[in-house]
């Protein structure tokens, strides 16, 4: 079973959020995996161990990306590409999924495992456009994934439970952060990750013509804030304060 | 507008859209699947004009593509300006694949959208919600998937006209079967619905602790929430998440409890009416929205809180 993991390199959810002046978020704090790709490495990894093949990281995203994608080696991954472009920069979801779809389809792999979403963005929206892209169903919201030869049977989390999904090969699936603990990479894999391929790609190999954005930011201002309120010390008076301030919006 | 039906009942952010969509111009909705034609009567009083239904079972049963291709048909036959769906899980999944199959991007987690110089632009919190970034689509049609609670649902007490949606789903795009659907908890109080919502976070110190917040919630007749940190390791149902993508609340009283405030919660809470906040650290983002932060031992403070709710309610 040939598998592929998009991985993505994010802000430490960590530490704190910087804006710089021109209201982007600062890229010179501490970059890490995102942890939700941390459990598709995991699950990746133990697909391959139960089924045998191969496990494929695939990035999109600078230079210093290619950390992340050593980190998912060190845990055991065969091998990377790094999909890297002064052309992406500030790339959005639609031409993420499409130079992913590009490096993935020369792939031709059984499984694409995603996080369900970024650290980061939090929007979800590169998967299903991956899949679209890809021609493949997507199996989403994923904590347990069965193979039963060429069919994939997962468990979709929902508001009340989850739904029993399946689907043939090629799919995508997406997965929660609780579907695997992600291993802890052994001096061995570290060791092992220095040896293996990060094959590095740009716009031109993939063919893929960046187009124009999808939209335009025209302009950022600041929502309109919440006061800071009052802040006290629990003196063993605190219940009262708060007692006073749920009668006053009257819910006792 | 993507009036989107889960097993046949039509969410109620669709119906907080429609608040929205009637304002901006003539209001089509889609809906698809078992309920579609009972929806399409909500729908219209709510201001749709028409409603394009089809109840084929297979867009309950498949996830995404078979609602993808209804759309792009649609699309197809009456090409719009702008499509809505609501920023939910399920509808994501069929926006995604729609952007993609269309080639024309979208734009996600809009808090509102207007219609400014011929095109359409769309409001985005960033930042935990403390930015608002203005975003114009450079396609047509442009989407947009807005947070629930962006609006308020209302009547206008209108009938729409029900168009029998022509589309065959082809085998092609049945292939993510829902095979079986597993209820493993109702809930008590809805927490979107809530007035009183109490949510937990990693200073709760365990999942062996939230009982002392659903005793809370009981004595205060609310729901009990969760942050993505806590979800994520498992202590509790993804159903409980409040946050960027887990549920957007807007209740009379928030409480979170041991919550230090990431950007991916307090967007999904900051437009409560009354923000209580318990931490130990009186530095923790959260203490600097929260209209009283209290600054104590949250396991300590909880249970004494709700003797103290029981005792006021019954005296």
């Amino acid at each position: 079973m040939k598998i592929v993991v998009t991985v993505k390199q994010v802000p430490d959810p960590n530490s704190a959020t910087v804006l710089e002046a021109d209201n982007t978020v600062s890229r010179e704090k501490e970059v890490v995996l995102d942890p939700g790709d941390e459990c598709g490495i995991e699950e990746g990894l133990q697909l391959k161990e139960a089924h045998g093949g191969e496990v494929v990281l695939v990035s999109m995203g600078p230079e210093r990306a290619r950390d992340a994608i050593r980190k998912g080696l060190s845990m055991g991954a065969d091998r990377g590409i790094l999909i890297s472009d002064s052309q992406l920069a500030g790339a959005d979801a639609l031409l993420t999924a499409r130079v992913l779809a590009a490096a993935i389809k020369a792939e031709s792999p059984d499984v694409v495992i995603c996080a369900t979403e970024s650290y980061d963005g939090s929007t979800g929206m590169v998967p299903p456009m991956l899949a679209e892209l890809l021609g493949v169903p997507q199996l989403t919201v994923a904590k347990k994934v069965d193979v039963a030869g060429s069919t994939i049977k997962i468990h979709r989390q929902t508001a009340d439970g989850y739904e029993v999904v399946e689907a043939a090969t090629p799919v995508l699936i997406t997965v929660t952060a609780g579907i695997a603990e992600p291993r802890y990479a052994s001096l061995k894999g570290i060791m092992a990750a220095r040896s293996k391929e990060v094959k590095q790609v740009g716009l031109g190999d993939l063919g893929v013509d960046p187009g124009q954005p999808a939209e335009t930011i025209e302009g950022v201002a600041d929502a309109e804030a919440r006061k800071a309120g009052e802040i006290i010390e629990d003196d063993g008076k605190a219940v009262d304060r708060i007692i006073q301030v749920l009668a006053e919006a009257k819910v006792v | 507008m993507f009036a989107e039906l889960n097993q046949g009942k039509l969410q109620t952010t669709v119906l907080e859209l429609m608040s929205k969509a009637r304002e901006m111009g003539d209001v089509d909705a889609i809906a698809l699947g078992s309920g579609a034609k009972a929806a399409a009567a909500t729908l219209g009083k709510h201001g749709a004009k028409v409603v394009h239904v089809n109840e084929d079972k297979s867009f309950d049963d498949y996830i995404a593509e078979p609602a993808t291709d209804a759309l792009a048909s649609l699309h197809k036959q009456e090409p719009p300006d702008l499509i809505l769906f609501g920023f939910t899980s399920d509808s994501r999944e069929v926006a995604g694949r729609l952007a993609a199959r269309l080639g024309v991007g979208l734009i996600s987690n809009a808090a509102d959208i207007t219609a400014k110089d011929g095109g359409l632009v769309a409001k985005v919190p960033y930042f935990g919600g403390a930015k608002v970034a203005s975003m114009r689509a450079n396609n047509k049609p442009a989407i947009v998937l807005i947070r629930p609670k962006s609006f308020e649902p209302s009547e206008t007490g209108g009938t729409a006209e029900v168009k029998e949606l022509a589309v065959s789903v082809g085998e092609g795009s049945k292939r993510a079967h829902i095979v079986e659907r597993v209820v493993e908890a109702s809930e008590k109080v809805k927490l979107e619905d809530a007035k009183v919502v109490i949510s937990g976070g990693r200073g709760m110190g365990g999942p062996d602790n939230f009982p002392l917040l659903e005793a809370l919630a009981g004595a205060l007749g609310g729901a009990v929430g969760a942050s993505r940190a806590v979800v994520d390791a498992g202590w509790v149902p993804y159903s409980m998440q409040v946050g960027q993508t887990g549920k957007s609340v807007r209740p009379g009283v928030y409480i979170a409890v041991g919550i230090s405030g990431a950007m991916q919660h307090t967007v999904g809470m900051k437009s409560s009416k009354v923000i209580i906040a318990i931490n130990k650290d009186a530095e923790a983002p959260i203490m600097k929205m929260a209209d009283l932060g209290v600054v104590g031992d949250a396991l300590k403070i909880v249970p004494a809180l709700t003797a103290a709710v029981k005792a006021k309610k019954n005296g």
